[in-house]
């Protein structure tokens, strides 16, 4: 080693944070199996979201009674608090397959299953009921969300809703003032390595950043304020069509192990340097119910010496500096813009906030555990950053919240597609974003 | 950095480019050379301004963009493009070069080929070494509290502080452990493997059932308590050197069979645990004479049964497998009794010698039966037997029925039936040779569902499978699975099956 180019050269020093790690909830190691359904996790969600909105309802519409949907009498204004169920007309059903006649069921699959015929229903543990009026779209809700609705029943025995109350913003820890430096967390998310559409260069010369070869010292020493990097997805993508249940060749086994081969050398470079997260998504060998389970250490035996490197589940929560930050890799956010539509993803983002659910069409649509005793799903407490990954485009929106709450949500674009990585400054929580080209010629 | 360094490292860069059509960036640059990063992007240039005509270079242009002054942006740009990208950024921004090559190739990423596989033979090397892969070296950022973990030793400086400690000690502790097992297999070749990786692969064995028993020669260590966790990754991680070792190491096996038989005779107070180091320790003591007694027998049926070994994991099998040669108690009898005169009395002189070698391996796995009895019925130990048997068996049983046309008149088979203590209905084979009774006393469990099952288990011997419910269920009229030992005749030191089934 030139001992003399030290002396003339700058070398940084790491910023360093404390980091929290708070996945236990999504853990899913000590849940037995034990042939149970799935009504027992909309129970649980629903003893504690009712537990909330009971609380809530009084500051709300204080002269009104709350009651069950079974005691609902006709003309009488109330408060009823339920799950909320939409019925699709196009939303897909297993036994489609097996009908006779196949003329209802496009062949096509839509991307979005909304008709203009849907309804909701309001359901609790004593009976159904039917919603109507404008005040409660069913463009905008979905099947799982618990919400109270002020309303009264008619006499076509509908419930006629007058007015919406959503949980809202969770209550939020303070955000320390006192940080004076800035201090970054990385988001990056779809590296789809192994996908044809992932340029590997690109992929490198974010490492080559994040780690402090590229650039002049003035860049490095930005670098050098990065503080934990977070991987939210998508990491590698393998062909799918060797996986059919055949016997691989050996030459084709190369193209399975190949990519995660090469996620692990990279992952490498950047645990040496920095502390990184890596969470399952859609594509990743890992289970396909949410909460997915960390990505096997086996996979990265590289990396896995680190103590740097952690792999975690898919919704991913932890702490930074107390900067509470939670995420997923975006099946939740996916999932709703089958099944509602906003303008933007933001806007999905934001409502299942104020749902204070992570994924409310989990089970329904969205594959899920079968909890028996609690809903991991439920945001007890509000984050500060909120982001989720393998978007098409980058996006965010700072949320304020009823009682003060500061909200930074983030769309992760996917990289392989975009090159763009985010950061969040922990000082403040304004965020920018980190893009690589590669295009030479 | 010295003047003829400089320019021994330049004259390299050339050579490379224009001879060897190579990439060089400068990260290759400078994990080649040692350099710092920074460092070898100043020889680069050096370099382009020395050698410029001929070669493309690449430039890399950061820093942030006009209209967006607040994103970091990146680009990389060649020589051409360089002005116009450099338009496009405000401010400070840094152009440096990033690599130098022949002819720019049309996909970006050809770039990036030869750092991967520098890289990549960087992680190759052994996990305890340290590289500059490993070590975050070159570059401008150091970061004191990265901590590295090589076989549960730490390798850096303290740990990040205020981590949360569950998670810091749980993740710890228990990558400890699994670094132990995943490194100790990880890049390093069978040939390489610490003394940690013996011992597990040592215990493996008698575990899995594979071929690692290939290890077992080596040094017996005492098991680690969680000797089954380390192995179920070990034959997670390690299967692809275990395997290839496996084939390797195919002769060893014979000893490994034959060594069984001597370690069967072990009290059956000794743990699971305790069983393969015994195992390794009789193997290597017995090896020798077992060597020759393997070659004797017919090596070629030793390899091919070897070959068939893989899925049996399961006590059963041991029954199942004697059942698997039906004709076996008849050949076996038959040696046992002919002992000594084996070479008289075969009519074809071909089928003699089959039944000679046959014999031999009859006897062996005869004895293996009867060791069975003696032998606690959860011992892994009892697995590899049922290989041997098995293996044995696979093999035996067209070579016994080729020779047992011409039957020795000595003995004759007869067939009895009984009903057991069970109330289950038993076939029996008897010969009237009361050598052979004795023996087959001992082995009536297992001789009566190699009747009973003959037809089954020639199925199952074809799938090389052999589930041991199924047997079970071919086999045992009413009887319950874990009644298949039907321990009651045999040995009372010989465990309950029953345990081997954990209840859930």
């Amino acid at each position: 080693m030139e001992s003399m180019e030290i002396d003339s050269e700058k070398v940084h020093e790491r910023k360093q944070s404390d980091y929290n790690y708070l996945d236990e909830r999504f853990e899913i190691q000590k849940e037995m199996y034990r042939g149970q359904q799935y009504s027992q996790i909309y129970f649980a969600r629903l003893h504690l979201m009712r537990t909330l909105l009971y609380s809530l309802a009084p500051t709300w519409k204080p002269h009104l009674p709350v009651c069950k949907v079974l005691g609902l009498e006709e003309g009488k204004e109330c408060i009823i608090v339920g799950t909320l169920f939409k019925h699709m007309k196009l939303k897909p059903c297993v036994l489609d397959e097996y009908s006779k006649e196949r003329s209802v069921t496009p062949l096509v699959k839509p991307h979005n299953f909304m008709h203009p015929d849907d309804n909701l229903i309001l359901e609790d543990e004593s009976g159904r009921v039917k919603l109507g009026g404008s005040a409660l779209s069913p463009a905008i809700y979905v099947t799982g969300v618990v919400v109270a609705l002020h309303g009264k029943e008619t006499s076509a025995g509908e419930f006629f809703v007058e007015d919406v109350l959503e949980a809202g913003l969770p209550p939020q820890i303070e955000r320390p003032i006192d940080l004076q430096e800035d201090k970054y967390v990385l988001l990056l998310s779809g590296l789809c390595i192994g996908s044809k559409s992932a340029n590997p260069l690109q992929f490198q010369l974010l490492v080559d950043h994040i780690t402090g070869h590229l650039g002049d010292e003035e860049e490095q020493g930005l670098a050098a304020q990065i503080v934990h990097v977070v991987i939210a997805g998508n990491s590698v993508e393998f062909p799918r069509k060797l996986i059919n249940g055949q016997n691989l060749a050996s030459k084709d086994q190369s193209t399975l192990y190949e990519p995660i081969k090469e996620l692990d050398i990279m992952l490498n470079q950047i645990a040496a340097g920095v502390s990184v997260d890596i969470m399952p998504g859609l594509n990743d060998p890992a289970n396909f119910a949410l909460p997915q389970q960390p990505l096997n250490r086996c996979l990265f035996p590289g990396s896995a010496p680190y103590n740097t490197f952690r792999s975690c589940t898919n919704p991913h929560s932890f702490d930074v500096d107390n900067i509470r930050f939670l995420g997923t890799s975006g099946q939740n956010i996916d999932d709703l813009d089958k099944y509602s539509e906003a303008e933007s993803k933001l806007d999905f983002v934001e409502r299942t906030l104020r749902w204070r659910h992570l994924a409310p069409t989990a089970p329904n649509t969205l594959g899920c555990y079968p909890f028996t005793d609690r809903d991991p799903f439920l945001i007890e407490t509000c984050p500060h950053v909120y982001f989720v990954g393998n978007q098409d485009k980058y996006d965010n929106r700072l949320v304020k919240g009823s009682e003060g709450q500061l909200v930074r949500l983030i769309c992760i674009p996917k990289f392989c597609d975009t090159g763009i990585a985010v950061a969040v400054n922990l000082k403040n929580l304004e965020c920018h974003t980190l893009s690589f080209s590669t295009q030479i010629s | 950095m010295t003047l003829t360094r400089t320019l021994n490292v330049l004259d390299e860069i050339e050579s490379l480019v224009s001879d060897q059509l190579q990439v060089v960036s400068y990260k290759w640059l400078s994990r080649n050379f040692s350099l710092s990063s920074n460092t070898a992007k100043r020889l680069l240039k050096d370099f382009v301004e020395k050698h410029g005509k001929g070669f493309e270079v690449v430039y890399i242009v950061s820093g942030c963009l006009k209209n967006r002054p607040s994103d970091y942006s990146v680009k990389l740009a060649s020589s051409t493009q360089l002005p116009e990208v450099e338009k496009e950024f405000n401010g400070k921004y840094s152009v440096h070069i990033y690599s130098v090559q022949a002819s720019i190739p049309i996909d970006p990423a050809a770039i990036w080929n030869a750092e991967f596989v520098q890289a990549e033979e960087l992680s190759r090397q052994p996990s305890a070494t340290e590289n500059c892969l490993r070590g975050n070296r070159f570059c401008g950022i150091s970061n004191s509290f990265v901590k590295r973990n090589i076989e549960g030793t730490t390798g850096n400086v303290t740990a990040p502080r205020t981590e949360s400690v569950r998670t810091t000690v749980q993740s710890k502790s228990s990558l400890d452990f699994q670094k132990g097992t995943v490194l100790s297999n990880q890049g390093k070749s069978f040939q390489h493997s610490s003394h940690q990786a013996k011992s597990e692969t040592n215990a493996a064995p008698a575990q899995n059932q594979s071929v690692k028993s290939s290890s077992d020669k080596e040094k017996s260590f005492p098991v680690p308590p969680n000797k089954k966790n380390g192995q179920g990754e070990k034959s997670v991680t390690g299967t692809g050197g275990s395997l290839k070792n496996m084939w390797g190491r195919v002769p060893v096996k014979t000893e490994d069979k034959s060594a069984k038989t001597e370690v069967k005779n072990h009290s059956t107070d000794h743990s699971e645990d305790q069983k393969p180091s015994h195992d390794a320790d009789k193997k290597g003591g017995s090896d020798d004479e077992n060597q020759d007694v393997n070659f004797k027998r017919a090596p070629k049926s030793e390899n091919r049964k070897r070959k068939v070994i893989f899925d049996f994991s399961d006590e059963e099998y041991e029954d199942v497998i004697s059942l698997a040669s039906p004709s076996s108690p008849k050949v076996n009898s038959r040696t046992d009794g002919d002992l000594n005169s084996e070479d008289s009395g075969p009519e074809k002189p071909d089928a003699g010698v089959s039944r000679e070698i046959k014999s031999d391996e009859q006897e062996v796995s005869k004895e293996d039966r009867e060791k069975t009895a003696s032998i606690d019925a959860s011992t892994t130990l009892s697995m590899e037997k049922i290989q041997a048997i098995c293996s044995e068996a696979e093999v035996n049983p067209s070579k016994g029925r080729i020779a047992e046309a011409p039957s020795l008149p000595k003995r004759k088979k007869t067939l009895k039936t009984r009903i057991d203590e069970r109330g289950r209905e038993v076939t029996e084979v008897v010969w009237e040779e009361t050598e052979t009774k004795v023996k087959k006393e001992e082995d009536t469990d297992t001789n009566k569902k190699l009747n009973d099952g003959k037809n089954a288990n020639a199925v199952n011997r074809a799938q090389k499978k052999s589930p041991a419910i199924g047997n079970a269920a071919a086999t045992n009229i009413g009887g319950k699975v874990g009644s298949k030992k039907g321990g009651n005749v045999k040995d009372p030191k010989q465990g309950n099956i029953m345990s081997f089934f954990k209840k859930v």
